[in-house]
């Protein structure tokens, strides 16, 4: 018997095994029944006639993701905020490396959540991926609890991944100047005050006199001048004055020569 | 016979002798109209006018730029506040007339600038006007803060809704004058020798720098309460207890109240096809709440506009209308959606916004859906004839009459859109015989966490009062209505906050009839009409509000003596509240007359008005009385007749009346009468001094109740 011979005897058998193979495929992997049911229900929008299939066969309407998923969806449809509340609780553990349980639980806490559950939330969200929207709630959540360092570690953070504009850099100057970093409050306004078209006053002021305070008086000045002085700004210019009439009687032919 | 003369003498030379004077209520408050184009854009409106009607005040607004009123109408004021961040700049007579006003017991408040220019401070009204809030200008301003710290901060006051931050704003140096003031927050720098005050009280007033009593988190975009306001401005206004006009209560509960408006009354329902929203919340949510009123505004447009629709509109109506626990309401003719546009009507204008729509709706109709802008709200919903204001509301009242059963007209207009009627529409309103409501868009909760979003009672427009709904509508709990549907959930946090710890409004369940389209919107209000049916509440029809708020400002208080008053003109308000009272304080009732009831909740004391009567003298003393009273009702109380072993009133409401009475311990007959003669009659027995009436009488015309001690013959 030829090999040829041999197959084409075998061929039934090879056949039938395959077809065994495929059978158990679909068993473990397709959509059973009832979540195959479920999903129709929810594309034609028969949330009732899904929610009574999921009182009946949760356990194999839900025996895949999607069929949590959809589960959830069902019961967001409906309303349930007892049942699908809890759901994605579970939801965020058994299928924690998805997304889709965060953006659930996102929109939940969104619409339904009280100040802290946000914080919370937002702050649990920003650890897993950090936006723009979660960092500037954060920052302003640590600014209205009056907590200085945390907001100050948010927006240093924020500052490192690109999120932060240049009010988020002075607010953190501010922090480190209270917490008596001046060297990095200076470093910080240098950025502010050097780079933005149109510097706030309490910005120039304040690191004006931080970097007189820390013995860099003639390059104060240096930035002031180039930074533009507002002859017209008289709340500016007494803090100048203050500056100047404190911190740099001993530097003042210093200065004098850097002008 | 002579110490005992003697001592009717000394009793009437110590005994204080108080003449009849009436309590000003009023409080002016100036504003900046550079920087704050309307009075609904204030700072006092936005955030300082809802703890003003908290404690009893009103605010009479008044552009700075106008000066003040002459001497004689200062003095007519209970107190000034002014909240205004620069640009103005008063003239020395300012301070003058604001002295001679303190001076003569008028509270003046600053919040803010105090408005003065470089050379008032060589002026001494100037000084004299500081001086007497505690304060000397030294005419610095620190503007870099980081080596400033906080000097004096009491915490009573501060820490409110958000916490003082270690990075301060810039602020004026003004010091403690040693005016008898107490300084409430203060800070220090190396930069000036003594501490600068930021919050000061003095007898005559007070005094809140800019930027240290709330703060808008930018990152937030919310604004929050560093300042407590409440206790800020009680403490401010240093009024002994006295009888505060109260919106909240009514028979010794919470008010609740339900309205409708009447926008996608003909939606198609995913929650029920085959029917239209109006029928789903007709049999869903009315129908099914018998206990719990609802006033249901319809938009007369949807009938004489629709041509397709009017019939179906027509027929839902009249079933609604007919329903016994519905009010008829109107929300409007064409549904105008920016009233603004509308207090100078151009009909050009309109139609040119109309084109540019269209335009630009068919220009964004080319274009990928994602990247599709949502346009604006139009002018009006139904614009296909010019606007005029009495097809507006005298138009949509009679469309909306012919609806109703007999015995029912509308009572209630409730406004659509922006919500922002101009005086000629709440004339309109007024000469038509019907209450105003709705915008305010009230909430306190984890998005909006700050009483600044709880608006206050009403908004004044020229002479004309809009009154306020009490709580925000689905739209901005559902992203205007873009989902998720489910979001109106979060009222409750409201009720609750706005409810403890102190009783600030009643509760508001505010919908629209699209929210029949889904089952999330339905499961939201079926689950706040839930809370309304499980809590001790006082269900009434929306249009009584609007009533008790004009009872607000109209009530007039005399004191009468230490613990005395004569109260006028309240109307339909049902409630005086003393605030910073000892719980054993108690009306008495002998010496009183229409006040039938008391309770003390929340450390405060309510007290229930016979609304059937106009006057009422209020007299408190700390005995227990052997007088029936009211303790609480779901229905309302009045004509009321209290007395030992009888009290007798009568009834409306709806559900179950659930009445409590303050009575002796012993046994009780009760005896209810409807309206058509039936009589149910009962015993109960007092026990620990309440006496509970509980009965299954359910009924929407007023019931009289009688009560009397079991051993008096009937």
């Amino acid at each position: 018997m030829t090999w040829d011979e041999s197959f084409e005897r075998r061929l039934p058998l090879i056949y039938g095994v395959v077809a065994i193979v495929i059978v158990v495929i679909a068993v473990f992997f397709l959509p059973s029944g009832p979540e195959q049911r479920l999903q129709q229900l929810l594309a034609d929008r028969q949330y009732r006639e899904a929610k009574a299939l999921l009182d009946r066969e949760a356990e194999r309407a839900m025996r895949t993701e999607r069929g949590w998923a959809d589960a959830i969806e069902v019961n967001i449809q409906l309303g349930k905020v007892d049942t699908f509340g809890p759901l994605v609780g579970d939801a965020l553990t058994t299928w924690a490396e998805s997304d889709w349980p965060r953006e659930y639980k996102t929109e939940i806490v969104d619409a339904l959540g009280t100040f802290e559950e946000r914080v919370d939330w937002a702050e649990a969200e920003f650890d897993h991926t950090p936006t723009l929207q979660g960092f500037t709630f954060l920052v302003g959540a640590m600014q209205g609890r009056g907590n200085t360092r945390r907001e100050g570690e948010f927006l240093q953070r924020g500052i490192d991944l690109g999120l932060a504009n240049l009010t988020h850099v002075e607010r953190l100057a501010y922090i480190t100047a209270a917490e008596g970093d001046a060297e990095a409050a200076i470093r910080l306004l240098t950025q502010v005050v050097e780079t933005s078209p149109k510097p706030p006053p309490q910005a120039r002021l304040s690191l004006f006199s931080l970097m007189v305070e820390n013995g860099q008086a003639v390059a104060a000045v240096d930035l002031a001048v180039r930074t533009g002085l507002d002859p017209n700004d008289t709340a500016s210019r007494g803090a100048y004055i203050f500056a100047l009439r404190e911190e740099l009687r001993d530097s003042v032919h210093e200065i004098i020569g850097a002008l | 016979m002579k110490k005992l003369v003697l001592s009717f003498l000394l009793v009437l030379v110590l005994t204080p002798s108080v003449a009849a004077e009436t309590l000003k209520r009023h409080v002016l408050a100036l504003y900046n109209g550079s920087d704050e184009r309307s009075i609904k854009d204030t700072r006092l409106h936005l955030m300082l006018e809802t703890p003003f009607n908290h404690l009893g005040y009103i605010l009479d607004y008044r552009e700075m730029s106008a000066g003040l009123p002459d001497a004689e109408a200062l003095r007519r004021y209970a107190g000034v506040v002014s909240w205004i961040e620069a640009d103005v700049v008063v003239e020395e007579d300012y301070f003058r007339r604001a002295n001679e006003a303190m001076d003569a017991g008028v509270k003046w408040i600053v919040f803010g600038d105090i408005g003065a220019s470089r050379d008032s401070r060589a002026h001494s009204e100037y000084d004299g006007f500081l001086r007497r809030l505690g304060l000397v200008d030294t005419g610095d301003y620190i503007t870099v803060t980081y080596d400033s710290t906080y000097d004096v901060l009491n915490r009573d006051y501060f820490g409110f809704e958000a916490q003082l931050s270690d990075v301060l704003p810039g602020y004026p140096v003004f010091v403690a004058a040693g005016n008898g003031e107490e300084t409430l927050l203060s800070v220090q720098s190396p930069r000036m020798a003594q501490s600068a005050v930021l919050a000061a009280v003095t007898e005559q007033g007070g005094y809140m720098a800019s930027g240290f009593a709330m703060k808008f988190v930018e990152d937030l975009q919310r604004t929050l309460w560093l300042l407590d306001p409440f206790l800020y401005l009680e403490r401010v206004m240093d009024k002994d207890p006295w009888p505060v006009p109260d919106t909240t209560t009514l028979s010794g509960r919470r008010i609740y109240f339900s309205h409708i408006d009447g926008d996608g009354w003909v939606n198609a329902s995913q929650a029920e096809p085959g029917q239209v929203s109006a029928e789903v919340i007709q049999h869903q949510v009315i129908e099914a709440y018998p206990d719990l009123p609802v006033s249901v505004g319809l938009v007369a447009g949807d009938i004489v506009y629709d041509e397709v629709y009017a019939p179906l509109v027509e027929r839902t109506a009249r079933d609604i209308f007919a329903l016994p626990q519905v009010e008829v309401a109107s929300h409007t003719m064409t549904h105008p959606f920016l009233w603004t546009e509308l207090v100078d009507y151009d009909r050009q204008a309109e139609l040119d916004d109309i084109a540019a729509r269209a335009l630009a709706e068919s220009q964004l109709a080319r274009l990928d859906t994602k990247q599709k802008t949502v346009l604006g709200d139009p002018w009006r919903f139904y614009s296909a004839n010019p606007y005029h204001v009495d097809e507006e509301i005298a138009g949509a009242l009679a469309v909306t009459n012919r609806l109703a059963p007999a015995g029912k007209t509308v009572q209630l207009y409730l406004w659509s859109g922006d919500t922002s009627p101009g005086p000629v529409e709440l004339a309109a309103a007024r000469e038509a015989g019907v209450l105003n409501m709705n915008g305010g868009d009230t909430r306190l909760d984890g998005e909006y966490p700050s009483y600044t979003y709880v608006a206050p009672l009403t908004r004044t427009v020229g002479t004309e009062r809009q009154v306020y709904a009490v709580n925000s509508n689905e739209n901005t709990y559902t992203n205007l209505w873009r989902g998720p549907f489910y979001g109106q959930y979060l009222l409750e946090e409201t009720w609750q906050r706005t409810g403890a710890p102190f009783r600030l409004r009643p509760m508001n369940l505010y919908y629209h009839m699209y929210a029949g389209e889904r089952f999330g919107s339905l499961q939201a209000l079926t689950h706040h009409l839930d809370i309304a049916r499980s809590t001790e509440v006082a269900p009434v029809a929306a249009s009584l509000y609007p009533r008790i708020v004009g009872g607000f400002f109209e009530t007039r208080v005399e004191q009468r003596g230490g613990l005395s008053w004569s109260v006028r003109d309240y109307g339909h308000l049902g409630t005086l509240r003393f605030d910073g009272v000892a719980d054993t304080t108690q009306p008495n009732y002998a010496a009183s007359r229409g006040v039938i009831g008391h309770r003390y909740d929340q450390s405060s004391l309510y007290l229930a008005l016979d609304t059937s009567q106009s006057t009422a003298k209020v007299v408190l003393d700390d005995a227990p009385s052997a007088v029936l009273s009211l303790r609480q009702s779901r229905w309302k109380v009045s004509g009321a007749d209290l007395g030992q072993c009888r009290f007798s009133a009568v009834l409306q409401g709806f559900g179950r009346p659930e009445l409590e009475l303050w009575a002796p311990e012993g046994e009780y007959r009760f005896a209810l009468t409807q309206a058509g003669g039936a009589v149910s009659q009962g015993t109960a027995r007092s026990e620990n001094g309440v006496l509970s009436i509980d009965t299954d009488i359910t009924s929407f015309d007023p019931i009289t109740v009688t009560v009397r001690c079991a051993e008096l013959e009937p």
